[in-house]
């Protein structure tokens, strides 16, 4: 690592002798500031006033390293396209896992110096409050492994994202991670807060033991319960559990960023479909593992299960899409057949992401779960199978338009909400969610209402329920056929390059 | 080396194109097609220690075809080899035989001189312990010994331009890929660069350039290609291409005899066209004969009583050649 070339750069230009010195006077003086202000509230050095210095110091690295480094790494491939100075780097025979790794800890450097000038007064504070050794390092390994993950997911958005959208989804994101111990309710997953700036709360623990929290204690907070996660019913200490899925999330993040950072624009390809579908069950096997499996019926628990994973489906999805500049290059190099399979993309990774998310909960419950009245395997698996043709539906549809003139994604997603928003207004004020069977109803068009936990009244409505099914695979149908004919047109010999045999 | 093919013996190509094709949508609602295309079944050899130009219009597939043989952009189809690299199949391998030159590019600000270069010295992997000596080397080439600790934010654009060539060559690469580097150079900066660029080439170097400027391109390059819209309208040797560019012989008369009516003697003369007047007193025009025709000319026009003192060809201009090929649109 300390002959990355990029790494050194970074170091050079950020950590020039003027800049060291006026970083490091600016935090000398405001760790004096800060703690003379504190021992002034707290009468005197003592104690409390050490562990509080400590706390504070940690929580100004935490601050410094995740906001301030994420927003550099987000600015970082932006910048070098903006200056037209990342075709050259991209020239140079450096490896995508040396280039990556270099903007990683590179663009942040200067944030990384700056934690290192606010170390003494952690220490300081550390030796006033007599706080454990063990856990001081844990609160440094928990936010270095933190920050690092974030950076890498900057560096992704950065290089995906066209700079606007890039730095404002990327600051709300922080934010959002800043707030996190705050406003995240743990309604579903005995999970801890995932926001390293829990950093500052670990470093003052007094004890590793492990307490599980009484039944409806859902929100974290320091010390106590709050540092205390169940992994398939076992307590496990949340510092332990921070650690690997840091680094868990670090190791996707750079994956995706690695695959991409050399590559012609034209041909991001976030994750290959394989990479995604492990993607998804890596954040499923946390949903599995830390869900509140005895807080909820059966069918309450799948219900919420099928929702979270919406989200993560989501995310396979978008990684899946081709464009159509991809496409079109697969069909002059005759690597893309026209048949039904390309133009059903990508729906036969999504149908097993789907499924495979659905069917282990559900098989899990049946075996495990707290059945009550409310459960039937039959009803759970076709609730697996709507779940499934509702994504299948709407990304056969964002594929269509992504493959039209222009790439039209950004449009598909917009007109996908406009009509979720919609038409969930119109049955709203037509009450149709309040009854069982218009709730049945507005699945043909709102297949969500599958994850309602009132389909109780299955055996009055089943029918509508299986009509509400055919829809959604009669309308993923159309789409097939609106792809198969863009597809065609792509491929059609006006438009496709295919140069004569023996043309020269 | 050189591979024999036949009785013929012919140098190895440093750039090869094979079928190229480059399309791309234009945006919804663009006027015309709703693609572009940036080469359109693009075949170019380019031979080791050539200079060679590519000509043609804004817009017509230059900087695209520049950017995937160095591996920057993926190609719709076709091939590209470069010193014998597919440069599809192991694009890192062929980017270490390049050196690039973007026509609008930054350098890094907030480095100094040395340690721009030493950047990409190292990150073209090369030997560590060789890197300062080439360092030094290549600022002697460019004339910036002295500023090798200034920053580069203190650079004048010319000094930035050497520089970018600098990082360009640090690796010593046997291509150099060259996209309007002289843009923004003054009269001085574009002469030293054409000098650069012959000291290059002295040195083995194959050069691959695009430029505006067809006369700086004139004087330095060996072959040229023209391209527009994608397609390669011409491409060969410069003095080929000149040659064909020139339908008729251009030969210019002087005289020194005043008050002579050189043009409108001429104009009257079979197989004289295009005749314009050259001061002091003299004459340009296009002439449809051969060497015999052209000397009963010069013996007529004596006879009439003119004192004819210079008859000269006069060349083709790459700039001329490429307006008359090229239709003036742009993709």
């Amino acid at each position: 690592m300390p002959a990355n070339p990029e790494l050194t750069r970074n170091i050079r230009a950020q950590l020039r002798p003027d800049r060291v010195v006026t970083g490091a006077v600016i935090c000398a003086l405001l760790s004096l500031a800060v703690g003379y202000s504190m021992a002034y509230t707290h009468g005197g050095l003592g104690r409390a006033w050490g562990l509080e210095f400590l706390r504070v110091a940690v929580a100004a690295q935490a601050f410094v390293l995740v906001l301030g480094g994420g927003l550099l790494s987000l600015l970082a491939i932006q910048r070098e396209k903006e200056m037209n100075t990342f075709d050259f780097q991209r020239v140079t025979r450096l490896r995508p896992l040396e280039l990556a790794l270099g903007k990683l800890f590179g663009a942040p450097v200067h944030m990384y110096f700056i934690v290192l000038c606010l170390m003494p007064a952690a220490l300081v504070g550390a030796v006033f409050g007599h706080a454990r050794p063990t856990f001081v390092v844990a609160a440094y390994v928990v936010m270095l492994l933190g920050a690092i993950s974030i950076h890498a997911l900057a560096l992704l958005l950065s290089l995906l994202l066209e700079r606007g959208v890039a730095v404002t989804g990327g600051v709300l994101f922080l934010i959002v991670l800043w707030l996190n111990p705050l406003v995240a309710a743990k309604f579903w997953l005995d999970l801890g807060s995932l926001s390293p700036f829990f950093a500052s709360d670990l470093s003052t623990q007094m004890t590793w033991a492990v307490m599980p929290r009484p039944p409806g204690t859902t929100i974290y907070i320091s010390g106590g319960y709050g540092m205390t996660d169940v992994l398939f019913g076992w307590p496990v200490h949340h510092a332990a559990v921070a650690v690997v899925l840091y680094a868990g999330f670090a190791a996707w993040f750079l994956l995706a960023v690695v695959r991409n950072i050399k590559r012609d624009p034209a041909g991001y390809e976030i994750f290959t479909p394989a990479q995604a579908l492990g993607f998804l069950l890596f954040i499923n096997l946390i949903f599995i593992g830390f869900f509140r499996w005895s807080r909820w019926s059966a069918a309450e628990a799948q219900a919420d299960l099928l929702g979270l994973n919406a989200s993560l489906c989501f995310v396979l999805g978008v990684a899946l899409l081709r464009n159509r500049d991809r496409v079109r290059r697969l069909y002059a190099r005759g690597r893309l057949s026209s048949g039904w399979l390309a133009a059903a993309w990508p729906a036969p990774y999504l149908a097993a992401g789907t499924l495979l998310v659905g069917l282990v909960p559900a098989a899990i419950l049946q075996v495990l779960g707290k059945l009550d009245g409310e459960w039937d395997l039959g009803v759970a698996l076709f609730r697996v199978a709507m779940f499934s043709a509702w994504l299948l539906r709407d990304f056969l549809y964002l594929q269509w338009m992504n493959l039209r003139r222009g790439g039209r994604l950004r449009l598909g997603l917009l007109y996908l909400a406009v009509f979720y928003i919609c038409t969930g207004i119109v049955f709203g004020t037509l009450n149709l969610f309040g009854t069982p069977r218009g709730l049945a109803f507005t699945s043909v068009l709102l297949p969500p209402a599958v994850l309602s936990p009132r389909l109780g009244a299955w055996a009055e409505t089943w029918d509508v329920w299986l009509a509400a099914l055919c829809a959604q695979i009669l309308i993923g149908g159309i789409f097939v056929s609106l792809q198969r004919r863009t597809l065609a047109d792509l491929s059609t010999p006006g438009r496709l390059p295919i140069p004569a045999p023996g043309a020269a | 080396m050189f591979l024999e093919r036949g009785n013929s013996v012919e140098a190895p190509a440093a750039i090869l194109l094979e079928n190229l094709f480059k399309v791309y949508d234009l945006p919804p609602g663009s006027a015309g097609a709703a693609q572009a295309v940036a080469a359109d079944n693009l075949n170019l050899r380019i031979t080791a220690r050539e200079v060679f130009g590519l000509v043609g219009p804004n817009g017509a597939g230059k900087t695209t075809t520049l950017k995937m043989i160095c591996g920057l952009l993926v190609p719709t189809a076709g091939r590209i080899v470069v010193n014998g690299i597919d440069v599809d199949r192991d694009p890192e391998a062929a980017q270490g035989g390049i050196g690039y030159l973007a026509d609008f590019f930054s350098l890094y600000d907030d480095l100094k001189v040395w340690e721009y270069l030493d950047y990409f010295a190292h990150a073209y992997k090369m030997a560590p312990e060789t890197i300062a000596g080439r360092i030094a080397e290549v600022l002697r080439l460019l004339g910036l010994e002295g500023k090798r600790g200034a920053f580069i934010g203190g650079l004048s654009r010319g000094m930035k331009q050497r520089l970018g060539i600098g990082r360009a060559i640090i690796h010593d690469p046997a291509v150099l890929v060259l996209d309007e580097p002289a843009v923004g150079l003054d009269p001085k900066g574009r002469i030293e660069f054409r000098q650069l660029v012959h000291e290059l080439n002295g040195r083995g170097k194959t050069v691959l350039i695009t430029s505006h400027l067809l006369h700086d391109l004139e004087e330095m390059c060996t072959s040229v290609a023209i391209i527009e819209k994608g397609r390669l309208l011409r491409s060969g040797r410069l003095e080929q291409i000149l040659g064909e560019g020139a339908r008729e012989r251009r030969v210019r008369i002087m005289v020194a005899s005043p008050g002579f009516p050189l043009a409108e003697w001429l104009s009257r003369r079979e197989g004289v066209r295009g005749v314009t007047g050259v001061a002091p007193i003299g004459a340009q025009f296009s002439f449809a004969g051969g060497e015999a025709e052209l000397a009963s000319l010069v013996k007529a026009l004596v006879a009439a009583g003119a004192s004819v003192y210079a008859v000269e060809p006069v060349g083709e201009t790459l700039e001329k050649v490429v307006m008359g090929l090229s239709s003036g649109e742009i993709t």
